[in-house]
């Protein structure tokens, strides 16, 4: 077994003076594909920004033993996050994710152009490459944020709720999707359904403050109320 | 028409005439991504405050612009040390440096010995006093931030865009974030004497607003922005110059109704495509 690519060891954190997440453990190695429950608050979204070293812990340590230091992680972020009525478009993007391997004081090169070329055609995104952000659906835009995410060739991919936001359909395209990916590279995916897509990850943790696995078996009764589980 | 053409004639004409048009196409640029990064309050915040260093510095007999610069310079540090997203939550507090700067630069200039220097001039614009060193400050300053535009753009599209991805991707946001407010710092202070402080968000805001109410596509924003905001300086200045009014607010209303006849179009637009 090879060293995990991202470890969380005795990891504490908190905005105010209260803790948000406690004394949280977790290794993501290959092979993984890890699904993130919880409730509001519980700290789902902040384990995910203690990965990627948007926020330092008060106690702890994380430790990242990636390829690259710059671009090996893939990171599909919350709508809420960006500004979607920015005026940008679907081409210009997805290669923001080559921002890692491009680096300062050089512009973007025909190399990027054609990694996000092929990275909007394996996504079934070809025929939007020139829209606006701003004219995509819900589905579109995550396809998009995910192609943006993998364009940069990351030696692990994050995300923040991807499914929330799209329909139904749109939902399973994506969970397929990320199945597929998960082949490839180690997946952490945060989300509010992991019914949909416990069949296809290694581990689902439930985090509320502190961090504990779940046992697949039981996954349904944790989240439906009884009353929907009998249904 | 011809007294404008004769207007031309005079040194103070055409000095004002560049000195606008320089801040125009700074603030063109820069707006978009003010407004894109939603911190027009800032630039407010900081042309305010940057007025109680010009104040202090009039009153004590220095250039007022070295105030105005010092304490614009200053506050793009410190602001950009807190960081984008925790300046968010603390939006009071630009309240509180927006007024305690306005304050300072009042009694300051009330109590300056000598001539009384004319209040007005800094709180609305007076482009009569632009010097050659005006000048020079307004066209070294649109020359650095086209520069430095063009060396990060991408690194600044994309935080404006997503700052939290970019970071991901190994872009120093943080810095890239004060080099932002340093540039907003030095056009603030090129902006007073045009527009005045209390109008120098104007041409931050509406010439983008203006522009986004046309296009979706950065490129043809950026340019439509930059148009919009030298045509409102040069119809302003001829407004000023014409109906003997001041410079900031005429640029203003000539922004303003640009503003109304692009969102106009804009709506105008989606509505035939639409049907």
């Amino acid at each position: 077994m090879s060293e995990p690519l991202l470890e969380l060891r005795h990891v504490t954190f908190g905005y105010e003076r209260e803790p948000v997440v406690e004394d949280v453990s977790l290794e993501v190695g290959s092979g993984d594909f890890l699904a993130l429950v919880g409730p509001n608050g519980g700290g789902k979204t902040t384990l995910l920004r203690l990965l990627l070293g948007l926020l330092r812990p008060w106690r702890g340590e994380v430790v990242r033993r990636l390829p690259r230091s710059k671009g090996a992680i893939g990171y599909v972020p919350q709508f809420s996050t960006f500004d979607r009525s920015f005026p940008m478009r679907v081409e210009d993007a997805v290669r923001m994710g080559r921002l890692g391997q491009r680096g300062l004081l050089r512009p973007y090169s025909a190399e990027d152009r054609a990694a996000a070329a092929r990275q909007l055609a394996a996504l079934d995104l070809a025929n939007l490459r020139r829209a606006q952000i701003a004219e995509l659906s819900g589905g579109q835009l995550q396809r998009v944020l995910i192609a943006r995410a993998l364009v940069g060739d990351p030696a692990v991919l994050l995300l923040d709720e991807p499914t929330a936001a799209v329909d139904r359909d749109s939902r399973r395209l994506l969970n397929a999707l990320l199945a597929e990916v998960a082949r490839r590279i180690p997946i952490v995916v945060v989300t509010h359904d992991p019914t949909a897509i416990a069949a296809r990850t290694t581990a689902v943790y439930e985090i509320d403050r502190r961090l504990m696995r779940l046992d697949p078996q039981t996954l349904h009764l944790h989240f439906h109320p009884p009353g929907e589980a009998l249904r | 028409m011809s007294g404008l053409l004769d207007a031309l004639q005079l040194e103070f004409v055409r000095h004002a005439l560049l000195a606008a048009t320089a801040a125009a196409v700074l603030c063109g640029v820069l707006g978009v991504f003010v407004v894109g990064k939603r911190i027009a309050f800032l630039a407010d915040g900081i042309a305010h405050a940057a007025f109680g260093g010009l104040g202090l510095c009039a009153f004590l007999g220095l250039d007022p612009r070295l105030g105005a610069i010092g304490v614009a310079v200053a506050c793009a540090l410190a602001l950009g040390a807190l960081g984008n997203e925790r300046l968010r939550s603390l939006d009071a507090l630009i309240g509180v440096l927006y007024a305690i700067g306005m304050a300072a630069g009042i009694i300051f200039l009330a109590k300056t010995p000598g001539y009384a220097p004319n209040l007005s001039a800094y709180l609305f614009g007076n482009v009569l006093l632009v010097s050659r060193t005006d000048l020079a400050l307004a066209l070294g300053t649109t020359v650095l931030a086209l520069l430095l535009l063009a060396l990060f753009g991408k690194e600044l599209v994309a935080t404006a865009f997503d700052e939290t991805f970019a970071f991901v991707q190994g872009v120093p946001v943080g810095a890239l974030f004060t080099l932002l407010l340093l540039l907003i710092a030095l056009t603030v202070v090129v902006l007073i004497q045009v527009m005045g402080v209390v109008l120098v968000v104007a041409l931050l805001t509406i010439p983008p607003l203006a522009a986004r109410a046309l296009t979706r596509a950065l490129g043809p924003m950026l340019v439509l922005s930059v148009l919009g905001g030298v045509a409102s300086a040069w119809g302003g200045l001829a407004l000023s110059y014409v109906g003997d009014l001041p410079s900031g607010p005429a640029i203003v209303l000539v922004a303003a109704v640009l503003f109304a006849l692009a969102t106009l179009a804009g709506a105008l637009g989606r509505r035939r495509r639409r049907a």
